[in-house]
């Protein structure tokens, strides 16, 4: 048997997809092609599977009636013998052998703990089939079997070579059938995430807010002209932020608390003294990478159906702190949480799948009424440090303490 | 003419304050944060133009305009939904997007001013003199779409239950509000009860055939056709003879 090195790699690959589905760190898309693959593969394969085992065994069958009738001529008994051990025997054997290795797990199992399994199946099962030719050779076929220890020795041989070769074509095409259906699952993963960071840029380029916010500062132009170049300067920033990101890195919080400061300045313009707004960051918090705008997009959801719903207007609170080497972030705004606008709205929908792609289900979004009066929406992620603390900016803590 | 200005934020307000300015004949009388102030000044004082933000907190400029009867004449200022714009495909007398552009705010001013001179007109005539003052325009919300309709516009009301379904232009939305509530406020002149389930405007009638036992059928433009039972036959063909006269006297006058 010779079994390369570049087979016993895409046998390890075969055994991924098991440890994904433990995790289940992909969407209802991904999932969707994985399963698509699967039923487009079986109706395929099956098909493919038996003609290649009726023309396997049969070939196997042809070769060694030769050697068979060439050593000891034409005998009908020992042609029969032949035909039913080598073809139908043994094809219904590895049969046998394919359903027991997948309903035991074997196909999805880790190299160093297949390989012994193999062996012992091969030998197993060659020395039953050779063990069934010496009972036939001693009862039925007496006068013309040669029944000495070299022609057994001879038959074991013959039928270890044939099951490890039927073995090793099975793994090959599994594992190139496999690799398939990862590359496919790769491109899918590729397309969400372009589709994530789409979303992303239309979430921030909200139409609403980018217009309401040029409607006010056209009177605060008037009213105002000091503050309203700072405003000026704010949607820049906000704007050029927006069309720099990628969606798929991460960030310092401190970096994503500015955008999400110069965010709240100007929704502060519209919205006056309706809404008040209280931070309480960790510093230790604060240098834990997230993904871009993830905090902004909690914030502003956190406004569009919570305070700009209340004629009072309220209270934005955000948190940051490090539990357990996790990084967890609270936006809990006053107004009442109506579950079918919750994580349906697209804003978080788009923040949890990008979440989903970059930590697996290792990070968390959830939205919740802490009470009657206020909602809460948590983010959980692992905590990454920023490995440079040149890149925290040291003047942003003060800013955001200043809002306070 | 007297306006007033409904939005949340204070900067717009103060804006659009800032933008009538220009526009002499337009008095702001007052201003509104939300639909309950909104209510309260409309309940202390005549207004003849709202301007009006649609989104607001606790309820929408729809809202409002759905408590309101009779609906005033109103221009919707919105920064950007696609709702909004959607919303008013027949007889919106118009809407400004934010920032508003002094161009368009003057266009929409020009619109309201020719649909007060109407309704000034259409209230001095002795028609109108009744004690309670015959609707001039309906508020129509159903789903996503909704319709500032003026009356003259429809050419149907029809009965169901505590609905009544109106016909104008190519729809025909259920309002909440019976037949019988609707019918007075209807102009009697125009609006012609039919049967128990139908009001007809008689000035949208294309054509009236006589049924075997004397009845009248009546179809209007764009349809439908409407029955008209016996009792009532006889009354509209006065109130068509009647019609007819006017029609008359008004093309010689003309």
């Amino acid at each position: 048997m010779n079994l390369g090195d570049p087979l016993w790699e895409e046998t390890g690959i075969v055994s991924r997809p098991e440890a994904s589905r433990q995790a289940a760190p992909f969407d209802k898309a991904h999932l969707m092609v994985t399963s698509e693959t699967a039923a487009r593969d079986s109706t395929g394969s099956s098909l493919a599977y038996w003609v290649c085992q009726c023309a396997g065994w049969s070939c196997f069958t042809l070769y060694i009636l030769t050697f068979a009738i060439l050593y000891s001529g034409f005998h009908l008994g020992a042609v029969i013998e032949i035909v039913l051990i080598d073809s139908v025997l043994c094809l219904l054997l590895t049969h046998g052998l394919r359903g027991w290795m997948r309903r035991r797990g074997w196909i999805l199992m880790s190299v160093h703990r297949l390989f012994p399994r193999l062996v012992a199946a091969t030998v197993l099962l060659a020395a039953l089939l050779t063990g069934l030719v010496l009972l036939v050779g001693t009862t039925i076929l007496r006068s013309i079997h040669p029944r000495d220890s070299g022609f057994l020795a001879y038959v074991f041989v013959g039928f270890m070579f044939a099951l490890g070769g039927w073995l090793v074509i099975y793994f090959w095409v599994r594992g190139r059938r496999n690799r398939r259906a990862l590359e496919m699952q790769a491109l899918q993963l590729q397309v969400i995430a372009r589709d994530a960071q789409l979303h992303a840029l239309q979430g921030q380029l909200n139409p609403h807010f980018l217009f309401n916010c040029l409607n006010s500062l056209r009177a605060l132009i008037v009213e105002d002209p000091g503050r309203s170049q700072m405003m000026v300067t704010r949607m820049a920033e906000l704007l050029r932020r927006s069309l720099r990101t990628n969606p798929a890195e991460t960030i310092p919080l401190q970096e994503e608390m500015v955008a999400v400061k110069d965010y709240l300045d100007l929704e502060r313009m519209r919205f006056e003294d309706r809404l008040r707004v209280i931070s309480f960051l960790e510093p230790r918090a604060l240098t834990c990478r997230v993904p871009p705008m993830i905090v902004q997009i909690l914030v502003e959801n956190g406004l569009k159906h919570g305070i700009a719903h209340l004629p009072q207007g309220g209270e934005l609170r955000i948190a940051a702190c490090v539990v357990n080497g996790r990084l967890q972030v609270e936006v809990t705004n006053s107004g009442k949480l109506y579950t079918d606008a919750g994580l349906t709205g697209s804003g978080l929908h788009n923040a949890r799948e990008r979440l989903r792609l970059i930590y697996g289900d290792s990070a968390s979004l959830t939205l919740a009424a802490r009470d009657s009066e206020n909602v809460v929406a948590t983010l959980v992620i692992p905590s990454q440090i920023t490995p440079d603390p040149a890149i925290a900016q040291p003047e942003v803590p003060s800013a955001v303490e200043a809002e306070r | 003419m007297k306006a007033l200005l409904v939005d949340d934020e204070r900067l717009a307000r103060n804006e659009l304050r800032r933008l009538l300015r220009a526009h002499p004949d337009i008095v702001v009388v007052g201003e509104a944060r939300n639909v309950e102030e909104a209510e309260a000044r409309l309940r202390e004082q005549v207004v003849d133009v709202l301007f009006l933000d649609i989104e607001m907190p606790g309820a929408s400029g729809f809202d409002l305009l759905e408590r309101l009867d009779p609906v005033p004449l109103v221009i919707f200022t919105t920064a950007y939904d696609e709702y909004a714009v959607r919303a008013f495909e027949v007889n919106a007398l118009d809407y400004l997007l934010k920032p508003i552009a002094p161009e368009r705010l003057a266009a929409a001013l020009e619109r309201v001013r020719e649909a007060w001179s109407k309704t000034l007109a259409s209230a001095a005539a002795p028609a109108s003199a009744a004690a309670c003052q015959p609707l001039e325009r309906v508020f129509v919300r159903e789903g996503d779409r909704c319709w500032i309709v003026r009356l003259a516009d429809i050419r149907l009301l029809e009965s169901e239950g505590n609905y009544t379904r109106l016909y104008f232009g190519s729809q025909r939305p259920l309002i909440l509000r019976s037949l019988q509530a609707l019918e007075a406020r209807l102009d009697p002149s125009v609006f012609f009860r039919a049967s128990r389930s139908h009001i007809i405007n008689l000035r949208l009638v294309a054509a009236v055939e006589s049924e075997v036992d004397g009845s009248l059928a009546v179809t209007l433009r764009d349809g439908p056709k409407v029955e008209v039972s016996r009792r009532r036959s006889r009354l509209l063909r006065e109130s068509l003879r009647f019609l007819r006269k006017e029609k008359k006297r008004n093309g010689i006058s003309a």
